[in-house]
């Protein structure tokens, strides 16, 4: 596994944010080692950033992650360097995860296909039928669920996480896309208006779209507030720099 | 339906299935599983902070809704 980056910001709290953002992982999903805790000096005189390597523990999949980002469950995954499979074992689980997910959603009730899309990591896996509406939830929620029981299921007798990826109806690439939409109209409207504009609580993979949508603008600037699941992005009108 | 999941899921993750029990009641409409497991396996289902159980949660609430029916999972 690699070493990491490292971050920093006024407390160890900012540091993690910065770093968050940067994986698009939750902290729960990163190992994180402060290398310094930074001092506030004396009435502002040698104050020190506090700086902390980070690391995500198992790589980021593409798409909507939220809390059930895989990586938490040591109890479960022993750490240990991904290793990339080859080919055939590649394909050999991506069968058996296809199977898994079959039984998975036959047991709730649906009626629907389950197919193979890429055995390049991520393995990714489709299904298509009619009404899964309700199996993608709000903001993919659910969708985040079955994605985290299959990997569980599949990570049973296995050493490594598998990190598969579940796609519905392109669920995955329209969110992006509607994440992108959303974050021009809203540059548009900050910039138009002058004022902050404060989204809704979003995970850090969607909030991690928002950020790069808009990076390269010269007129708006974004930033996260509040902690863990209720963390928002914010779209302020860029500063001029002070000097 | 609904309740194979909830025997698929947690049969899948204990190492102790001979002890697992499913238990199922109606009560007001809505159907109450109850998950018994061995007290070894106990981590195995509810998971660190509770993800595993939260997530055959939402799984069973899923199923739940598109049977057009409600349930609810408790574990001990």
């Amino acid at each position: 596994m690699d070493d990491g980056a490292e971050f920093s910001g006024k407390t160890v709290d900012e540091a993690v944010a910065a770093a968050e953002e940067h994986f698009g992982v939750e902290k729960d999903a990163m190992t994180v080692e402060v290398l310094s805790q930074g001092s506030r000096g004396v009435f502002g005189l040698g104050a020190e950033n506090a700086r902390i390597r980070a690391r995500v523990d198992h790589a980021p999949v593409a798409g909507a992650e939220d809390q059930f980002v895989a990586g938490e469950d040591e109890d479960i995954i022993e750490r240990e360097i991904p290793e990339e499979p080859s080919p055939r074992e590649a394909a050999a689980l991506a069968e058996e995860a296809r199977q898994v997910l079959s039984e998975l959603l036959t047991s709730m009730g649906f009626n629907a296909d389950v197919s193979i899309r890429g055995t390049e990591t991520p393995i990714m896996l489709a299904i298509t039928g009619s009404n899964l509406g309700v199996l993608i939830g709000r903001r993919g929620d659910n969708l985040a669920a079955l994605q985290f029981m299959l990997n569980l299921l599949l990570s049973k007798n296995r050493r490594q996480w598998p990190r598969i990826v579940i796609d519905i109806e392109n669920y995955r690439a329209r969110r992006e896309d509607s994440l992108r939409t959303l974050a021009d109209r809203l540059a548009y409207r900050v910039r138009r208006n002058g004022r902050p504009f404060t989204l809704e609580a979003m995970p850090a993979s969607d909030r991690r779209v928002i950020h790069l949508a808009l990076r390269d603008r010269p007129d708006v600037e974004t930033y996260s507030i509040g902690e863990g699941p209720a963390r928002r992005v914010v779209i302020a009108p860029k500063q001029r720099v002070q000097t | 339906m609904t309740r194979e999941l909830i025997e698929y899921v947690a049969r899948s993750l204990v190492d102790h299935p001979e002890e697992m029990t499913l238990t199922e009641i109606e009560e007001d409409g809505m159907t109450v599983y109850q998950l018994h497991v061995s007290p070894r396996d106990m981590g195995k289902v509810i998971g660190r902070r509770g993800r595993v159980a939260r997530a055959i949660r939402t799984l069973l609430k899923v199923s739940a809704i598109q049977q057009q029916k409600r349930a609810v999972l408790e574990i001990d």
